[in-house]
Parts: structure tokens; sequence; C-alpha cells
């Protein structure tokens, strides 16, 4: 039998780069794809929200959002989620077990019962929990699964996204005329900033949107199969601005 | 009709699943009258002209199950809250 080969493959790898819709001057709305990022689901065990966060602050210095907002940056951001829930996108191509910690310039717990005894929460849950797991599709990128588990499995469920969700950059001058074809929240400034997120519906297609900066930039996150659905949807709704595909 | 979500802000209701009247509690199936109890909690309600307690799933947004004032005379929502902490209410309340 003929061995078979299973190789990564970005979302939108087979849509051809470069200009669709409209092609005088220069594109209304530029897109790329983010291929660099590993993903995992964060939810808090039951009555382990105050000391998840306690610990995540600690650990990566960063205060988990309880609104609709992300905080982080390149490396390492954590996404609200809904109530108790956030999403933790990692880049970096560090291998399977991540310096990330040491990275971040903070101390490691060495295990579960360390994490678990050096906090305040009394109630955590205590190992085994499976302790291996792919954050990404593309193998070699940062194990923010494995990671996850070992700094914050104790008051979390981790579940890796990597494999599952597509990325989507967004930007360009006509990037809201665009969006406001389909997506129901308000975009203006007033009502969204740079650290926002939203779990919406564009085109019927569940997304979270994140504003990166207020050029605007944004990032789309959505089921990777439902990813060429989206594109559909896009070149459509941005063919008369002229859309650029980096 | 568009609905405030604590969490996500106020969202078209598109987004959201409708469960219904949210002061049903499940009987307990041990009861004498167990089956009676079951076949109105099932299928008997009352259909109010004015205020309705009543449990929407935001299913497009942050997946929580809220609680919904609705009246159901003008669709005006006079009150939403997270149905976790309604439950927890009536938990500590016995
Ligand atoms: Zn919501």
């Amino acid at each position: 039998m003929a061995e078979i080969v299973l190789s990564p493959t970005s979302a939108f790898a087979g849509i051809p780069r470069g200009r669709s819709g409209q092609t005088d001057g220069p594109p209304g709305v530029i897109a790329s794809e983010r291929t660099d990022l590993a993903m995992a689901t964060i939810i808090a065990r039951k009555g382990q929200s105050a000391a998840l966060r306690d610990t995540v602050r600690e650990i990566y210095g960063l205060k988990l959002p309880i609104r609709p907002t992300w905080v982080g940056n390149d490396e390492l951001a954590f996404l609200w989620s809904g109530p108790d829930q956030w999403l933790a996108l990692a880049t970096g191509t560090i291998g399977p077990l991540s310096p990330l910690r040491e990275r971040v310039g903070v101390r490691a717990f060495a295990s579960f019962e360390d994490a678990a005894s050096e906090t305040t929460a009394s109630k955590a849950l205590t190992p085994p929990f499976p302790t291996r797991g792919r954050g990404s599709p593309a193998g070699g990128f940062v194990d923010i699964e494995t990671e996850l588990r070992e700094s914050i499995g104790a008051f979390a469920a981790i579940s890796a996204q990597g494999d599952g969700r597509a990325v989507l950059r967004l930007s360009g001058p006509n990037v809201h005329d665009t969006l406001a074809k389909g997506l129901p929240i308000d975009l203006h400034e007033s009502a969204f900033k740079p650290g926002d997120v939203a779990i919406t519906q564009i085109a019927h297609i569940g997304v979270t949107i994140r504003q990166i900066d207020s050029s605007p930039t944004y990032e789309i996150i959505l089921a990777r199969s439902l990813s060429l659905s989206f594109w559909s949807w896009l070149v459509a709704s941005s063919g008369e601005f002229g859309l650029d595909f980096t | 009709m568009r609905i405030p979500c604590p969490s996500c802000g106020e969202r078209g209701h598109e987004e959201f699943a409708y469960l219904g009247d949210a002061s049903l509690v499940r009987p307990d199936p041990t009861a004498p009258d167990a089956e009676a109890r079951f076949a109105d909690y099932v299928y008997l309600r009352d259909n109010p002209a004015g205020a309705l307690r009543e449990l929407w799933y935001h299913a497009a947004g942050c997946h929580a199950w809220l609680v919904v004032t609705r009246d159901t005379r003008t669709h005006e929502i006079s009150g939403v809250e997270p149905a976790k902490a309604a439950a927890l209410r009536r938990q500590e309340a016995g």
C-alpha cells in the first residue's frame, strides 16, 4: 500500500494571490492570511475563574479580559471569547515544548501541583490531564496547548484550535464599506477601537473580529471549513473597491 | 427586535435562539404525581399578554444563556441577565 503523506495546508492556500474586483487605482481592501498562529481555547473550570486570571497575570503578565477585548502582542495574545472563555493566539517556531514563559521573562511553574499550591485557590483540580497536543496545523509552531496546560491547566480546560480556525487580516481605505455589507456591528471609531473584540457573524458565518490598530486593521477568525464561503463573500463585497490578496 | 446581551452589547435577535418560559422547573421524577407534573412541564404554557421572563441563547455571540424579560405585546425588553446568575439566585433561595 502506498504511503500516504499528509502535509499541512493553510485554509486559503488554494486562493490565487493578487488583485480581484475593480482593478483601477490602489486596492480598497487588502487581505492577508495569518499562517503563523497557534491557537487554543481556554475555558475556566467551575469556580476557578479568579484563580485562572490571577495565574495568567502572574505567569504571562497579562490580564485576561472580562469584556470583549484582547490583550497581549504578536507573540502571545488572549481574546475574550465569552464569559469565562478566552482564545489564546501565539506565534513562534520554537518547537513542541515552548520556552514561551522564559521568553516573556517570567518564572515558570514546574507542574500542575506547583501551580495549584502556589495560588490561593484551595479547590484547584489536580492531574492527570493529557499534556501533549498540537497547537497548529503546520507543526513546529509553538505548542500553545501544552504550554497552557502546564501553566494554567489546573484552572482551565485547554483545547488546541490551530487546525480548526482560519485567520484573515483585513485593512485598506474601504475595509469598513466592505465589512458593513455583512457584519452586523458598528465599526465606527466611537463604537469599536483597537483592542476590541466581537463575536458575531458575517453572511451567516460565525466570526470573531478583533481590531489590531487604528489604520484600521482587523483580524477575522473563523472556522476553516467555512473559509472558502467567507472568501466568496469577501470577493463579492469588496469587488467595487478592488481587493488585493497579498 | 434587538436584545442587549450583558456580555456582547445590543445585537439583532437573529443572533439568538429562543427557548421559552424561564420560570419552568423540572419536576421531581420520583414524586407520586410525576407523570402529571411532567405533562404540565413539557406541554402546558401560560400565554401572558405582558411581561414574560424567557430564555434566549446567544448562539452567534458569546454562547451564554440569558433570561430576557420581554413584553409579549410590544417586544419591549425591560431586563436581561445571564441565566447562570438567575439559576444561582434560585439555588441560594432553595
Ligand atoms: Zn452575548
